[in-house]
């Protein structure tokens, strides 16, 4: 028989749930239930977001709550989420207390939509009702719901799958969305990092590029409901993955890949990587821990491997996603594959590994000090660094940062 | 032996997470009886939680929102799921709590129980004795938020160390004139406690335990040994040491007269000496205690006379409340003048504080200030512009505020000093806490305001002057909540 217990990844189904809502830029979140999970998903998500923007409300429930119900207070969080944020949605996230004594979410829904002009919309979010990627999942495909049938717009895509905050998070979604007009392709909704509106009009594009699989239930959904096809693409780290990313986009569009566009971003990549090409090979061969979401550890650790040369001795993968099946089979880039929400046999997998470096969030913090080899915050959580420069970690740009985040991180090493 | 060793945090590391650690803290919710209960774990060098719930529970409580600079290392859970919800999982904790031992080898396990598993009454007590059979540690659980009082959850694993720890009759052996000096693990003692235990020793008391400073569980064990117990406000579990051990404590701050300025804020000069006097009368050592402290305090005395000359006389507007804060020593022990007082209110509003007593609070502000001379302005809940305009009308020399204010004084050229880092890292009883204070207001007067700070061109509420907009609706929407309701979320 297998262990019971585990030291948890934050990997719960509310804080999946959390994330994708709170990428609607119009929309409110309530926690329902104790302090707790309200408490927690909201230092989660200030920790991680921008400071000025935090929409997640809480309903406040009590002990003496459990008898009595938590209608009058959830009603009372609604009408004022409303009253402050005059927001397009509000969407209440169920915790395990409400969900354990039956509280009558639909109910109050029902009551407060006669009074209030917004959407709203529960998830049920208990501590044992799943991990975050069924949390950000069902928020995905829930918001397929409240999207208008249309014609498509030629050129123009939706992108489905992008978390607001992952890390460097606004710079990474600023140059995918460039890499994407060089090649003459708009981007329409982002899900989620759009206003509610712009969701709703998702269907007018032609395709959706799903990101490294997150969110694909959503894009299945727009398929047969709207008639939206769709594309799995890489999450675009690296150069290969990038032109991977680029070619699938516009081979779904029945476009032809700008060359002269690569060729100088190509160019451009070569001229900064010449200034530092000592120190690259210097650390050809360096053995790393790459920890991270399904959706995005393996296009990671595969530029990582492919590209800047590491040997990535052990990928570790925290939370899964729809294709994680899929992207694993593909194995050349990695010595060994760890799927595990346990926190502790994920750090004894990569102490008896022997690293040099990991690539992880802030949860291997305490492990690097430990090993005394740097961490790369490539992963969510980051709760302890901010990043509102323009330096992505993804696309062509984000080539040039991440190598000069490894060197720099090798040679500042004590 | 478990690796959950508390890290060491630097001052500057918790200072950059202070405003965002306010949002809960009443602002816009409450830290939960879980965070509460794995503060006092964690400060437990070789124990380790287990959480009684599912991963839910698991995993978001990694964030600590004590000290939200840092997670809580190692959390692991149970995983309960909905089958067990539903037929119980006493078995499972059992099997739990011997995985934990095999995982960590700590020398305790502490049952953390979440809002499932008290809802479904799994009988902890049972499969805790089960399980103790298996492990070679210690293993103790929490009843949750049975007991009552801030932070929740915190002093019921610390009532339930002491009634499943130490049992009744157990063999103490007394250390003679010895007292226990009790603190709050998310405090930092290494500055704060070295001259209590010199004076203390010197009066012939010998520091039994500091409660926490690296304390293990042989620490526990060894609490009492002593004779008093120290602490600054009455705890539950001094209680049962009271009733069990039969060791007494004393507060050095009591709630029993709320309006007498010595009771709720005893520091400085007097109140110093006050408080090892009656400790060292609790403890028979009263004798050589008066020479002690005569001793000591003469000489701080004489250090302050010569520290305060520049400053008396200084006008000062003070931000967040007088006498309960740093504002008693300026007027008193720095001879300074009280100029202004400022009131942002809604803050302590969210705490549950009623107007009444928030009418009080300022009424005995007042009245302190005139006793001590001072005639102050008092504004409450005023815009930025209005308190900027009585700060200079009055001719004040120096704002005391919390930190995330500092700025906005800066930004009109007014010098300011920060109330809320000297509280975390100065602020205690001893006759040397004045004489630091008077050279760092003297250092603020001679130090110009910062010209341009950054924070100074971004957007801020009006009357919640350091706070962005979003933040005061998110603090709206709390206070909806809690005043239609019931009337407070305090406890849990």
């Amino acid at each position: 028989m297998g262990e019971i217990i585990y030291d948890s990844y934050p990997n719960s189904k509310l804080l999946g749930a959390m994330r994708a809502l709170t990428g609607v830029r119009d929309a409110v979140g309530i926690v329902h239930g104790r302090s707790c999970c309200h408490a927690d998903s909201l230092l989660f998500h200030v920790l991680t977001s921008p400071n000025d923007d935090i929409r997640l409300v809480g309903s406040g429930m009590r002990a003496q709550d459990i008898s009595v119900g938590g209608h009058r207070k959830l009603s009372l969080a609604i009408r004022s989420a409303y009253k402050e944020f005059n927001p397009a949605l509000i969407a209440i996230l169920v915790a395990s207390v409400p969900t354990l004594m039956g509280d009558d979410v639909d109910g109050t829904i029902a009551a407060m939509e006669r009074q209030i002009p917004c959407k709203i919309c529960s998830f049920p979010c208990a501590g044992y009702q799943g991990h975050m990627n069924e949390g950000y999942e069902e928020v995905l495909s829930r918001l397929t719901q409240y999207m208008i049938p249309s014609s498509h717009i030629s050129d123009m895509v939706n992108i489905i799958g992008f978390k607001s905050d992952e890390p460097h998070g606004a710079a990474n979604l600023g140059e995918v969305k460039r890499m994407l007009a060089d090649q003459g392709v708009k981007v329409n909704a982002v899900l989620t990092s759009s206003s509610f509106e712009e969701i709703k009009t998702a269907p007018r594009a032609s395709v959706n590029v799903v990101l490294g699989g997150d969110g694909l239930g959503c894009a299945r959904l727009m398929e047969e409901q709207f008639g939206v096809p769709y594309v799995t693409v890489p999450y675009p780290f690296g150069w290969g993955q990038s032109i991977e990313f680029l070619e699938r986009v516009t081979g779904a569009l029945g476009k032809k890949l700008n060359q002269e566009i690569i060729s100088q971003e190509k160019d451009r990549i070569k001229e900064k990587l010449q200034k530092v090409y000592t120190y690259l090979q210097g650390i050809y061969g360096l053995p790393a821990a790459v920890v991270g979401e399904g959706g995005r550890v393996f296009h990671l650790a595969r530029f990582l491997s492919d590209e800047i040369g590491l040997k990535i001795k052990l990928l570790s993968v925290a939370s899964k996603n729809p294709v994680l099946e899929e992207i694993k089979r593909e194995d050349s880039y990695f010595e060994e594959l760890f799927i595990t929400p346990d926190h502790f046999r994920m750090e004894e997998a990569i102490r008896a590994k022997d690293v040099e470096m990991i690539f992880g969030s802030t949860a291997e913090k305490r492990l690097s000090k430990e090993l005394n080899i740097p961490l790369i915050r490539t992963a969510y959580p980051i709760l302890d660094e901010v990043a509102i420069s323009d330096m992505p970690h993804v696309g062509f740009k984000g080539i040039i940062n991440l190598t000069e985040q490894v060197i720099n991180a090798v040679i500042s090493s004590s | 032996m478990s690796n959950n060793q508390k890290p060491k945090f630097s001052k500057a590391l918790v200072g950059a997470y202070g405003t965002i650690s306010m949002i809960v803290h009443a602002m816009a919710c409450q830290p939960a009886k879980n965070a509460g209960a794995l503060v006092a774990v964690n400060a437990i060098s070789d124990a380790v939680p287990l959480i009684h719930g599912p991963l839910g529970c698991g995993g978001l409580r990694k964030m600590n929102s004590f000290g939200v600079h840092s997670l809580f290392p190692d959390t692991p859970c149970t995983n309960l799921m909905e089958l067990e919800l539903v037929y119980g999982a006493e078995k499972k904790l059992r099997r739990g709590i011997v995985e934990t031992y095999e995982r960590y080898r700590p020398a305790l396990i502490v049952v953390v129980p979440t809002c499932p598993s008290d809802m479904i009454g799994d009988d902890l007590a049972a499969a805790v004795r089960q399980a103790k059979k298996e492990v070679g540690c210690e293993v103790v659980y929490s009843t949750g938020e049975l007991i009552k009082g801030r932070p929740i959850g915190y002093h019921d694993v610390l009532c339930s160390l002491f009634d499943q720890l130490l049992p009744d009759g157990m063999e103490i052996q007394k250390m003679e004139n010895s007292v226990n000096l009790i603190t709050f693990p998310i405090h930092s003692v290494n500055n704060k406690l070295g001259e209590m235990v010199d004076i203390l020793e010197e009066i012939g008391i010998k520091v039994n335990k500091i409660f926490f400073d690296n304390t293990s569980l042989k620490d526990i064990y060894d609490l009492p040994r002593a004779v008093l117990n120290i602490t600054d406000l009455p705890l539950p579990w001094l209680d049962r040491m009271k009733e069990r051990f039969g060791v007494p404590f004393y507060a050095t701050s009591s709630l029993d007269h709320p309006t007498d300025p010595k009771e709720i804020n005893p520091h400085g000069m007097e109140n110093s000496a006050r408080i090892f006097l009656k400790i060292a009368d609790l403890l028979g050592k009263r004798d050589r205690a008066e020479a002690v402290v005569k001793k000591r305090k003469q000489y701080a005395e004489e250090r302050l006379m010569e520290e305060t000359k520049g400053l008396k006389g200084k006008k000062v507007a003070v931000v967040g409340g007088f006498f309960f804060g740093m504002g008693l020593l300026l007027v008193r022990e720095m001879g300074m003048e009280a100029s202004v007082l400022i009131y942002k209110t809604y803050g302590l509003e969210s705490h549950g504080m009623g107007r009444n007593a928030l009418k009080q609070i300022m009424d005995m502000d007042r009245e302190v200030a005139k006793h001590y001379g001072s005639e102050p302005l008092v504004l409450i809940n005023p815009t930025h512009g209005e308190e900027i305009r009585a700060i200079r009308e009055s001719e004040t020399d120096l704002v005391i505020a919390p930190g995330a204010d500092i700025f906005r004084y800066h930004g009109e050229g007014i010098r300011a000093f920060d109330s809320m880092k000297f509280y975390m890292d100065s602020l205690r009883i001893g006759f040397e806490c004045p004489v630091e204070l008077a050279l760092m207001l003297k250092k603020a007067l001679e130090r110009p305001a910062k010209k341009n700070p950054l924070l100074s061109m971004l957007d801020y509420d009006r009357y919640e002057s350091n706070l962005h907009p979003s933040w005061v609706k998110l603090e709206n929407v709390w206070r909806a909540v809690i005043e239609g309701a019931d009337g407070g979320c305090l406890y849990g």
